[in-house]
């Protein structure tokens, strides 16, 4: 367990690790067919760490992701985020954690076609009730930190895919969450664009000190996280340190042909 | 081939099926139940009159029923070849007196024949019980009103009559046709002596019944009969005499079947836009189709046998559902005093209803289909459809002449005098027009009124108002199309709103300045019309004796059907002292010189009828009445709204002349201190209640009240109507918020993955709901007043006194519904939003 102060250096610790996951299972039925995504995850993520999740398409990334996002239940074992249990949780709260300790990018960015830039990085915060006029200030420091700051006033529509995406990762920043959930988020971009974004993203979190948990299918992207987790058929099945595409890819291969 | 594609498509979207489905199966329910309600107002008048005068095969009367016929005549028909039996009648409406309580509504009322005791039976009555005898002071009462009174022979019973009250003895109960009840006023007999001095009718009869010879001609004995008879008196059968009433409420059922016909327009409105919703969302699959070779043809034809199959569905079930529907609107018409007994269907309801609907949907359909069949085959491979540019000078140009149109239409049938085919034509294609106009214009103007309409929700909430109100503007035509649909049903309710208020507001006005008197006696709902009872000379004695009292005139009332003065009336007045008790105004001539030529014989005519008929002072007009016609010169043109103002006046002498009725309808009183009427007012009211049951005292103010609550209750049925038209419309709020709901699945999801509670998804589809109805009620309101506007100066053009008066109660009713309603029709898809499995939306493209 480490503890990491925000860039600001006033937050204090309430918990020493982001994510703890102990034992976490979740199974998907309909009718008589049943599937068990995750068969039983620890993980622990602590504050300020990048991590990636690689695995073969099925093995229960995105399933682990939208439990931490808690946008879908799980049947046992537990999951903390910032020290708060997710077991048990009903909607309301659910939508609290959400609004208040997670951020999300997605692979599709997900932008609300009628509003600005601006208006999408501040819509966290809109929703939750808070003022449009403080929070202009707060949007704008973050389009600057993701270097769309001329490009406020567009819609999405008017916004190449990499720029959208940066206006994505703007809005999960809006609220400074606790953790980040990003799914694929280069997914949907070509590879210089998707380079370009991550660098950002990566830049972004060593300033700032955010938690990341990111889902890729790419080695290249997954090496610019801290370490890569790697999951297969529902269970964590090791990781290696970020930094090394190279290493990334043998251990992957590595996986595929064990038994 | 095309019909399973069809038939699948409409299994596919079931929820879409259900609502056009449900928007055609109102409107044909409502078609169904308006053909259906005339049709049982028509076979109540059938029976109550074949059954009424069950032997009797002539009526001689006054034309159309008015007025009395002279003694010498009844010798002189019974001596007509062909003539067997015949029976002379002395008509009045008698009211049951119960312990102490004041009755006289519809059903305490008898409509009572006085006949000779010796005379032959002609009615169809059989007696069921008690003897037939009619000594002295005794009655017959029909079976079902005497039953609902719990009335037997023997029993004693006070009415009220035109002299007063007076106890009679039941000999016996009659039963008559069918054992017909239709739940209101009964009839009864009287002996035809007692029945002179009771109804304050010395000479004349009512109507002499004839019951022709076996083997004689009908029309043979009709044609001798007429050469006898008097000019103004007319001989007819049962029939004529139904056919004459049912011809006099054939207006009240153009007006039903026009407001009904515009609920089918709104339901053929509500599928035009749904499936232009359809065809949006299956562009793909249309566009696939096409790539595998289906022609445009096809694309059509699968569209059209698809609004086919809902039209059949739908008009089945609509029939279904009116039936019901039936039932509840003749029970509002029977509230509002109407005579109607079991409902009847009419057999072509179960034919046309059922073709409009079809006919709608599919017309509906059409444009939807000729588009799907201009989609691309590329279209199955590319993502987006390029939105058909709206071309707003067009629709701004075509729609304000449509509407101009439409407004010229409304006035030509409003300020017309007479409506033969074209002009009523004129009326209905003005307001579809009008209708079809502001459609046109409306994705124009109702993206502008959605952000007005959003700026106080916009302003109070942090997203909701701004998510529902770009959720509105994103696609113009559709949401104008939705408020368009929904401004049909509430621009009618304005624009019967507007016609009330006008006429309510014209009338209290006039009142204002007309009436002098301080109290009014009249019979209980008078102005209803039907037979009205009357009151004798003898009772106006009686007020003058009050103490308290100053002054009281009689005046009499009487609706004309034929002649010069057809669907006016007459009335009779003491031309030496009415200027008393009413401030009557005349075209450039001053009220003392009129009244002056009144006494010698001359008449008014309202003005409204002189400029129909082109009447001006001096010329002569003929009066027929069953006591001769006349010929009389025209004295003045008189304005105003009284009842006594808008019909044909005359001194009492004439209209003795020429009607021959005694009784008096109206008595106008005069207190010795108008600023302290109270204790006139109380024993004025004691006596009336006391002796004359069937009438009773009003103050100005309350005659105002009355006038209101009638035109109110005669208007509740076209708001009813309209009610339908709008829930129809409503559906199509429902479908276009669930369509939006739909194309907006990713976007809800993201707010519901960075935050937003059930509750705010919610709110901002209850608000773009809101938006939707009070967009749809702003237009409504405008175009309803415009409409009302045009009626109004269209009527006052014909000559009618009213000025517009704005809709105030139908203004804050529509406000308070429109709010209600678009909470009502968020319900399903706020729910749906908020359910949404958010993973999913956010997950895929
Ligand atoms: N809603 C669901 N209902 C039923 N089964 C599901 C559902 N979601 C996921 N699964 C199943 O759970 C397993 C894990 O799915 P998950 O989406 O987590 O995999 P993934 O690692 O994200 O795969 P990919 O790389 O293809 O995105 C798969 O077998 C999948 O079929
Ligand atoms: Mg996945």
């Amino acid at each position: 367990m480490s503890t990491q102060l925000s860039a600001d250096g006033v937050n204090t610790v309430t918990s020493a690790s982001a994510v703890q996951v102990h034992g976490l299972r979740k199974t998907y039925s309909s009718g008589s067919t049943s599937v068990e995504a995750l068969k039983g995850i620890d993980l622990t993520i602590d504050r300020g760490e990048f991590v990636a999740v690689m695995g073969p398409s099925g093995s229960g990334k995105s399933t682990l992701m939208h439990i931490l996002g808690a946008l879908e239940s799980f049947d046992d074992g537990d999951v903390e985020i910032g020290g708060l249990s997710l077991s048990g949780l009903d909607d309301k709260a659910a939508t609290v954690l959400r609004r208040d300790s997670i951020g999300f990018i997605f692979q599709f960015f997900n932008l609300l076609p009628t509003m600005t830039a601006e208006e999408n990085v501040m819509l966290p915060s809109l929703i939750a009730g808070e003022r449009a006029g403080v929070l202009k200030e707060r949007a704008d420091e973050l389009l600057e930190l993701v270097g769309l700051t001329d490009r406020a006033e567009h819609l999405p529509s008017q916004l190449s895919g990499g720029e959208q995406q940066r206006v994505s990762v703007a809005r999960s920043l809006m609220r400074d969450p606790e953790l980040l959930l990003a799914d694929e988020p280069t997914g949907n971009l070509d590879t210089r664009t998707g380079s370009a974004v991550l660098d950002m993203l990566r830049d972004v979190q060593t300033k700032a000190g955010h938690t990341i948990m990111m889902v890729t299918h790419d080695a290249v992207a997954a090496s610019r996280a801290s370490r890569v987790v790697f999951l297969r058929d529902g269970l964590i099945a090791g990781e290696v340190p970020g930094g090394d595409p190279n290493r990334i890819i043998e251990f992957f291969a590595e996986l595929e042909t064990r038994n | 081939m095309i019909r399973s594609l069809a038939w699948r498509s409409v299994r596919a979207r079931k929820g879409r099926a259900f609502l056009n489905a449900a928007g055609i199966v109102l409107g044909v329910a409502l078609f169904f139940s308006v053909l259906s309600l005339s049709k049982t107002i028509v076979s109540t008048f059938d029976e109550l009159f074949s059954s009424v005068y069950g032997d009797t095969d002539l009526i001689i009367s006054g034309n159309e029923g008015v007025g009395t016929v002279e003694e010498s005549v009844l010798d002189k028909v019974r001596s007509t070849k062909g003539v067997e039996e015949t029976q002379s009648v002395v008509f009045a409406i008698m009211s049951l007196v119960k312990d102490d309580e004041v009755g006289g509504s519809q059903a305490d009322q008898v409509f009572t024949n006085g006949v000779a005791p010796d005379s032959p039976e002609l009615s169809g009555a059989e007696i069921v019980a008690g003897e037939d005898t009619l000594d002295g002071n005794q009655v017959q009462l029909d079976e079902g009103w005497a039953n609902s009174n719990g009335l037997k022979p023997g029993d004693k019973a006070k009415f009220a009559t035109p002299t007063g009250v007076h106890e009679f003895t039941v000999s016996a109960i009659f039963k008559i046709g069918k054992g017909l009840d239709f739940g209101g006023s009964g009839f009864g007999v009287i002996n035809q002596d007692l029945a002179r001095e009771l109804f304050d009718s010395p000479t004349g009869f009512t109507e002499i019944d004839v019951a022709l010879a076996p083997g004689a001609d009908l029309e043979t004995v009709r044609s001798e009969l007429e050469k006898i008879l008097p000019e103004g008196v007319e001989a007819k059968t049962p029939n004529d005499v139904a056919d004459d009433i049912n011809a006099q409420i054939q207006g009240f059922n153009i007006i039903l079947y026009f407001f009904a016909a515009m609920s089918l327009f709104v339901g053929g409105f509500l599928i035009l836009n749904s499936f232009n919703m359809t065809v949006a969302q299956r562009l793909r699959e249309i566009g696939m189709l096409r790539t595998l070779g289906a022609s445009r043809k096809i694309v059509r034809r699968m569209i059209l046998v698809e609004a086919l199959l809902l039209g059949i569905i739908g008009s089945l079930l609509g029939i279904v559902v009116g039936l019901l529907l039936t039932q509840l609107m003749v029970s509002l018409v029977a509230s509002i005093g109407f005579p109607v007994g079991a409902v009847s269907y009419a057999p072509e309801a179960f034919i046309i209803a059922p073709i409009l609907g079809v006919s709608a949907t599919v017309f509906g359909a059409l444009r939807p289909a000729i588009r799907a069949s201009r989609i691309p085959p590329i279209q199955a491979v590319l993502t987006e459809h390029r939105a058909e540019p709206l071309k707003l000078k067009r629709r701004l140009t075509v729609g304000t002449v449509l509407v101009a149109l439409g407004l010229a239409g409304v006035f030509t049938l409003a300020s017309a005098t007479s409506f033969p085919t074209p002009i009523l034509l004129a009326g209905a294609f003005g307001v579809v027009f009008l209708f079809s106009g502001v459609i046109m214009i409306g994705p124009v103007i109702v993206p502008w009124l959605v952000r007005g309409e959003s700026w106080p929700l916009r302003k109070t909430t942090q997203i909701e108002g701004r998510m529902a109100a770009d959720n509105a503007r994103a696609n113009p035509i559709r949401t104008a199309s939705t408020a368009s649909g929904l401004m049909i049903g509430i621009a009618l309710v304005a624009a019967i709103g507007s016609l009330g208020s006008s006429f309510i507001g014209s009338i209290s006005d006039d009142l204002d300045k007309e009436l002098k008197n301080d109290f009014t006696v009249q019979p209980k709902g008078f102005g209803q019309g039907g037979p009205t009872p009357t009151i004798s000379a003898a009772a106006i004695g009686q007020i003058k004796d009050l103490p308290g009292a100053k002054d009281a005139t009689g005046t009499r009332f009487l609706f004309l059907t034929s002649g010069y003065g057809k669907n006016y009336s007459a009335w009779s007045l003491d031309p030496s002292n009415y200027a008393e008790f009413a401030n009557s105004e005349f075209v450039d001539a001053d009220a003392d010189e009129v009244f002056a030529k009144l006494a010698e014989g001359q008449v008014t005519v309202p003005e409204a009828l002189a400029e129909g008929k082109k009447t001006k002072v001096g010329d002569t007009i003929t009066l027929e009445g069953p006591r001769g016609s006349k010929k009389l010169t025209v004295a003045g043109i008189q304005t105003g709204s009284s009842f006594a103002a808008q019909s044909i006046t005359m001194s009492d002498e004439t209209w003795m002349s020429v009607y021959g009725i005694d009784g008096f309808t109206q008595i106008l009183v005069l207190a010795d201190d108008p600023d302290n009427p109270g204790p006139l007012e109380d024993q004025l009211r004691a006596l009336v209640a006391a002796e004359y049951p069937t009438f009773e005292v009003l103050s100005n103010e309350e005659i105002k009240q009355q006038i209101q609550d009638q035109i109110n209750q005669v208007f509740a049925i076209f708001y009813v109507i309209m009610l339908v038209a709008i829930i129809v419309s409503l559906l199509g709020v429902i479908n276009t918020l669930l369509m939006n709901v739909f194309e907006r699945t990713r976007e809800i999801g993201v707010l519901r993955a960075i935050g937003s509670s059930r509750w705010q998804v919610r709110r901002i589809i209850i608000a773009e709901s809101l938006l939707l109805t009070l967009a749809g009620a702003i237009l409504g309101l405008l175009v309803g007043m415009a409409l009302g506007y045009a009626f109004v100066k269209g009527i006052a053009a014909s000559g009618q006194e009213v000025a517009f008066h704005p809709p105030i109660p139908a203004i804050v009713l529509v406000a308070i519904l429109s709010v209600i309603f678009g909470v009502i029709a968020a319900l399903l898809p706020a729910r749906r939003a908020a359910k949404m499995n958010v993973i999913e939306a956010v997950s895929y493209e």
